[in-house]
């Protein structure tokens, strides 16, 4: 029970890998608040924490405002006290050439997945910095390295990166740790949509021939996000199977 | 599970990782001829010593050592170097060295892939012997290293390999080889 006493807001926790970590975050002690932009997903998420015995309350939250932000990290504190922990996971993917990409597709991939992760990591570095102590994890992906169609994407999930390490420097003095967890990839609905001739070429670009769970995630956010990490700051971890190891388009 | 130690001699924090494995619940003194679960590789580097046979040593018992083998077979080793390995205006060749234990960690991650054998590095430094401070209020401490290597060393991190964490309290954020 790592983070018995410990409290952590996980925005786009109603499902997918972010569920996955507010699982993990509750089952090692925490009391966590599940934000997504869905209300019926999160409550039913939070439903589903509390009634195995884990401590969990939904907010409706969406990330893109800032004052969405300011106050779920407000709720959060009026409901389960000082915030310790904030998981910064929500984000959307849009796949597009450069050439017909919209400018709607990348100004929301960047809304969402820098603009959002910045408003939520602004309010909550406001009270922790108070407190001299916090902890900040963000999901980026492996996808910042760059690839085809993924312009706005890897932008955005790039900006994540920069992010966390300027965020880091800054926060540092305040005892905030502020690290960043990029996934490669996972087993989520989106790849099990996907067609057994894509699925085998996955597959066959995995170093070790795995695609990895939401839990391998869940587990290494939950290093940043414990006392284990005490003396690390501004790092980005890949949990992808080796595949940023590639040295060449693989 | 069984897990190896191998450090170039017996030091604070190869004494704290052992303890906090053993605490974990890990069987730190394993029959020698294995199977083994985990090998940690204590360079040496943070500690202000330069083993240059270290690289040679890792290369040749990633190799050797006892995983388990099989369909649910696989392990992990986890090498500890220095954050030496972006270079150093006082310590070249402890930077050599920690430079070449990176570029082996990512090559033999790549190696091993297949047998699932997973090979990860923790990039400490000892504020005694280099002259750069955390940016965090406390400095860097051994108990903190040590518990980086065991998130590594565990059977949950199977996803994870052939990265670098620095466990430096943000000090080498400035470096552009540290991202
Ligand atoms: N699935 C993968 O393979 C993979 C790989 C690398 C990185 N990631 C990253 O991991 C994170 C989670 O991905 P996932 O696969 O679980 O996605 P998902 O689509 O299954 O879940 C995302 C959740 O975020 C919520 N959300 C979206 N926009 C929001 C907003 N504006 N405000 C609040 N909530 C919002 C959604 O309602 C949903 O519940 C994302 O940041 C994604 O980029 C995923």
């Amino acid at each position: 029970m790592k983070l018995k006493g410990k409290t952590a807001v996980v925005t786009g926790a109603a499902q997918g890998i972010g569920l996955a970590i507010a699982t993990e975050l509750a089952t090692q002690g925490a009391a966590v608040t599940i934000a997504d932009r869905s209300a019926e997903g999160a409550e039913r998420a939070a439903a589903e924490l509390t009634a195995s015995g884990l401590t969990a309350s939904a907010a409706v939250a969406d990330i893109t405002s800032a004052d969405a932000a300011d106050a779920l990290v407000r709720v959060s504190e009026e409901r389960h006290g000082p915030l310790d922990i904030l998981v910064n996971n929500a984000g959307i993917s849009i796949n597009s050439g450069i050439r017909k990409l919209s400018d709607e597709d990348w100004n929301r991939t960047l809304a969402v997945n820098l603009t959002g992760v910045m408003n939520c990591s602004r309010a909550a570095a406001r009270v922790m910095a108070d407190r001299r102590s916090g902890r900040i994890v963000n999901i980026t992906s492996r996808a910042w390295l760059g690839w085809f169609g993924q312009s706005a994407y890897s932008a955005s999930k790039g900006g994540v990166v920069s992010l966390s390490r300027s965020l880091a420097i800054e926060l540092a003095r305040f005892g905030i740790t502020v690290n960043a967890v990029a996934p490669g990839l996972i087993d989520t609905p989106l790849i099990r949509n996907e067609t057994p001739e894509v699925l085998a070429k996955l597959l066959a670009a995995q170093p070790t021939g795995v695609i990895g769970r939401p839990e391998d995630v869940a587990w290494a956010v939950s290093y940043f996000a414990g006392p284990a990490s005490g003396s690390t700051t501004g790092q980005v971890l890949y949990v992808c199977g080796g595949k940023s190891l590639y040295t060449r388009p693989a | 599970m069984p897990v190896v130690m191998i450090g170039s001699a017996p030091t604070n924090l190869t004494d704290t990782v052992l303890a906090q494995l053993r605490d974990a619940g890990w069987d730190v003194a394993p029959d020698e001829s294995g199977p083994v679960d985990a090998v940690v590789v204590d360079a040496g580097l943070a500690e202000g010593t330069v083993n240059d046979t270290a690289v040679a040593e890792l290369l040749a018992g990633a190799r050797r050592w006892p995983f388990h083998s099989g369909d649910a077979g696989g392990g992990a080793i986890v090498v500890v170097g220095s954050r030496d390995q972006l270079g150093s205006g006082k310590r070249a060749e402890a930077a050599a060295v920690a430079g070449a234990l990176a570029s082996v960690v990512r090559s033999l991650a790549l190696e091993l892939a297949p047998a699932q054998v997973r090979v990860n590095l923790v990039a400490p430094f000892d504020p005694s012997v280099e002259d750069v401070r955390s940016l965090l209020p406390t400095p860097v401490a051994v108990e903190d290293v040590a518990a980086t290597v065991a998130f590594l060393a565990d059977p949950r991190s199977s996803y994870i390999t052939g990265q670098i964490l620095f466990c430096c309290g943000g000090a080498s954020l400035l470096s552009s080889l540290s991202v």
